[in-house]
Formats: C-alpha cells, sequence, structure tokens
C-alpha cells in the first residue's frame, strides 16, 4: 500500500500517443490538465470540467473516455490517445477532408473530443459492429452544426471505409 | 473547477481498502470517478483522501455459476451492456445500461460505482432490484450478502457500513423464456433520468409464472412490485391487466416535485411508460422482439 500526501510531487510515467513521458505531479491533477500544461498537448479541450461537454474526450486503452473524469496519478499503464496521435495516422487526412468539406466544425471547440468518439466508433462500424450514432454523439456538446454536419462526414466516411452503420 | 486537495492511497488488496477505511476519517474509494470525481471538480465533494481501486486484484472479474452472475464491482458498464446485450432472458438489462450517461461514461463508469452511489434516479439499482440481485460487502468482521431491497435506503445512503466495500454484485438468471424492458424519459439524452421504468416477464407453457416492475426517478430509491398473484396462470396480458399490475405500484410513489417535472408529470410518465414495457417485455418473453 502507498500512500501520497495531498501536497507531495509524485513521480508518475504515462504512456501518451506511444510515447512514455515522466513527471512529477500532485494527486489532484486531472488528466485533461496534464496533457495540456505538462506535456502541452492543447489539442484536448477542456470545457465543462464535469463529464458532460465531451471537449476533453480521449482514448484510453482504445476506449473514448472524459480526461477530466480521470486522475493523472490513476492512469496507470493505461494506453492513452489524444487527437495528437491521431493526426499522425494516414487515415486522418480523410478524416479532415471530411469534416472540413460537410462543415462538421465551425468554432472548432468541440471537434477535437468528437472527431476521437467518431474515430473510435468507426473503428468499431468496420468491424461490422453496428454502431448507434445517436449514442456516440449525445456525449459530446456541439454549438455550431446542429451535429448535422458531423453526420454528412459520419456517412461519408462511412462511404469511403465500407462501414456497415448508417449514420 | 479543479478538486481540492487530497491524500491519494493506492492499496493493493481488499484487506489493505478495509483497514484504511476504518482509520481514515472521510476517505472516499475512487471507482470509475464518472460522479464522485464530477462532484470533486465542483467541489460539492471534498474528501480528505482518496483510495483508488484500479489495479486492485478481484474486483473485475463477471462470472457465472450456481445461477447467477456475478459482476465483479470495477466492471465497467460498457462492458457489463456488451455482455448482456446477447442475453435474452435479461432483457431490460442491456437496454437500461444504454440509458447511462454517453459510451464515453460508460466506458469508465463502473457497475459498482453507480450502485454504492445509489441516486434515486440512477438505473442500475433499479434493474439490480427488478432481477432481485444481491450484493456482496467485505468488512472488518467478514463478507456479508445483501438483498438489493434492503440495501438501497435513501438518496445516496445504502446499507454500507463506514469501513465496508462491495466487492461484486450478483444477478440471478431468469428462466430462459423471460423478457424484459427498460424505457426512461430525460430532457437530454443521457441526463439524470426524470423517470425510468423496468419491467422483467417470466412464462412458461405461454403462461405468465412470474415478473416485476420498478421504477425510480420517483421516490427516495427505486420501487418495485412483483405480478400480482391474480395474473398468474394468464396467457396474456391485457390492457386491463397492465393497468392491475401498475396502478400496484403507484402507492409506492413518492416522487419529487421540482424544476424538472412536476409530481404530476412523473406519475403520469410512470403510468406511460409501464403499460409500454410490461407489453414489450411480454412480446419479448414469448421471442418476439419489438
Amino acid at each position: 500500500m502507498t500512500r501520497y500526501a495531498k501536497d507531495q510531487r509524485v513521480p508518475v510515467t504515462l504512456a501518451v500517443n506511444g510515447h512514455e513521458y515522466r513527471r512529477w505531479i500532485e494527486p489532484r491533477l486531472l488528466l485533461s490538465d496534464f496533457l495540456r500544461d505538462e506535456l502541452g498537448l492543447t489539442g484536448t479541450h477542456v470545457g465543462c470540467e464535469h463529464g458532460v461537454c465531451g471537449a476533453c474526450t480521449i482514448l484510453f486503452n482504445g476506449a473514448p473516455v472524459r480526461s477530466c473524469l480521470k486522475l493523472a496519478i490513476d492512469v496507470g499503464d493505461g494506453q492513452i490517445t489524444t487527437i495528437e496521435g491521431l493526426v499522425k495516422d494516414d487515415e486522418f487526412d480523410a478524416f479532415r477532408q471530411a469534416f472540413s468539406q460537410n462543415h462538421a466544425l465551425q468554432c472548432g471547440f468541440c471537434t477535437p473530443g468528437v472527431v476521437v468518439s467518431v474515430w473510435e466508433a468507426l473503428k468499431r462500424a468496420s468491424d461490422s459492429e453496428s454502431v448507434d450514432w445517436n449514442d456516440v454523439l449525445s456525449g459530446h456538446l456541439c454549438r455550431c452544426t446542429g451535429y448535422v454536419g458531423i453526420r454528412r462526414a459520419i456517412m461519408a466516411l462511412q462511404a469511403k471505409g465500407g462501414g456497415k452503420t448508417e449514420a | 473547477m479543479k478538486p481540492a486537495p487530497f491524500d491519494f492511497i493506492r492499496p493493493e488488496s481488499v484487506d489493505d481498502i478495509i483497514s484504511i477505511l476504518s482509520h481514515t476519517a472521510d476517505a472516499k474509494l475512487l471507482a470509475g470517478g464518472q460522479s464522485l470525481i464530477a462532484m470533486m471538480n465542483m467541489r460539492l465533494a471534498r474528501p480528505s483522501a482518496l483510495v483508488t481501486l484500479h489495479g486492485v486484484p478481484g474486483l473485475d472479474a463477471i462470472e457465472e455459476k450456481d445461477g447467477a452472475v456475478t459482476v465483479g464491482a470495477m466492471v465497467v458498464q460498457e462492458r457489463m451492456r456488451c455482455l448482456m446485450s446477447r442475453r435474452r432472458e435479461f432483457g431490460a438489462l442491456a437496454e437500461g445500461i444504454g440509458y447511462i450517461g454517453h459510451p464515453q461514461t460508460r466506458s469508465a463508469g463502473t457497475v459498482g460505482g453507480s450502485i454504492v452511489h445509489a441516486d434515486p434516479s440512477a438505473e442500475l439499482p433499479l434493474l439490480l432490484q427488478v432481477y432481485r440481485g444481491s450484493l456482496e460487502t467485505v468488512g472488518p468482521s467478514g463478507s456479508r450478502h445483501i438483498a438489493a431491497e434492503e440495501f438501497f435506503q435513501f438518496p445516496f445512503t445504502t446499507a454500507l457500513a463506514p469501513d465496508e466495500i462491495l466487492v461484486a454484485t450478483h444477478w440471478p438468471v431468469p428462466t430462459i423464456s423471460s423478457g424484459g424492458s427498460f424505457r426512461e424519459f430525460a430532457r437530454r439524452r443521457g441526463d439524470f433520468a426524470i423517470v425510468a421504468v423496468a419491467c422483467h416477464i417470466s412464462i412458461e407453457d405461454r403462461r405468465l409464472i412470474d415478473g416485476r416492475l420498478g421504477a425510480a426517478g420517483v421516490a427516495g430509491k427505486a420501487v418495485t412490485v412483483d405480478l400480482p398473484p391474480d395474473l398468474r396462470g394468464r396467457p396474456l396480458i391485457t390492457e386491463e391487466a397492465a393497468t392491475y399490475w401498475l396502478e400496484m405500484l403507484m402507492p409506492l410513489l413518492d416522487p419529487p416535485d421540482d424544476l424538472e417535472a412536476s409530481s404530476d408529470l412523473r406519475r403520469t410518465l410512470v403510468r406511460t411508460l409501464s403499460r409500454e414495457v410490461i407489453a414489450e417485455a411480454w412480446v419479448r418473453a414469448q421471442g418476439g422482439t419489438p
């Protein structure tokens, strides 16, 4: 059993986008703040900070989660992928194009979270798992597009990738 | 919106946790954090110490034996939903879990966390009662088995002692000719339920033999009522029979009157949604999938 005092700086090693980062942090540091302030990965946005808006969504061991509801100290050896990690992927250009051409974003605040969730759900859809897109998008607040553009982008990506579900 | 400072404790076993809870005043267990961290960010909760359950062995298994599915307290909701979506006899379960938050919160939120949080409008406490489940807790004097009805007491209050931890929930497997249905009304998808209703029905030789109807968001805890004995053996659930059954639930309600909904609206919703879930559970029990 290990106990860390509230004002103690604790060494942690986090695996983010395939790299290992070692930092000294306070127990109360949120993962969203760790990514932004300690690593400078400001693609992960911070909106409501209580799990509702979805702007801070990242992939944790491949599943979309709220980084504002995770403590950096509690991540352990979980693999974290942020929007910066997806940008490096070859398939991301098609993604960017679909979002741009279909007006799937305007101000861009919600976009990193939306992209992360849609990315993961499209992977599931291409594994012929049925995806409830209402459910996926319900986890993100977008005030610009009315979600219509986001749905069009999803349909465009599915038409390309051969996913099985309809947006 | 950052949590107030707290000591962070990483236990290695359930025994460690019990010893921490017995000796540390105001320590909180951290499971998925989907309610607790949100409350801490808003400073509605300021525990002096946080005890993580991540990495504690023995809390995240799902196994089936002796006619019940045992779900470890740290199993995440989305994992249970995926597993139960293939179990027709647990018809209301995957459907009900699908109403919890969003996929992005169900992938971190745990079954045990939602149950000990005991929000009166939450889905899992309602489902555990509708399926006549029970809970396994461990404390300084050993383990206890508690029926779901006795576990939930008041809003956010359970029979769990301050130095006890929930280790698993038990879900008795209904007979194969069973069907269930879950409906929820909320203003926004994934928001707290204004009213949630669940029904479970078992049939034998095309006749009703068992069932349970329940509602959440309408009292200090979820309320349930068994299939009335005079409906047993019937070959069909009619509109009158459904009304008869749901009217037995109505006296148990003490619905809040607040900005989200009046108590009258909540009562109306229970009546409407109950008719829907009874009808759907009945069809599903017979092998249909409306």
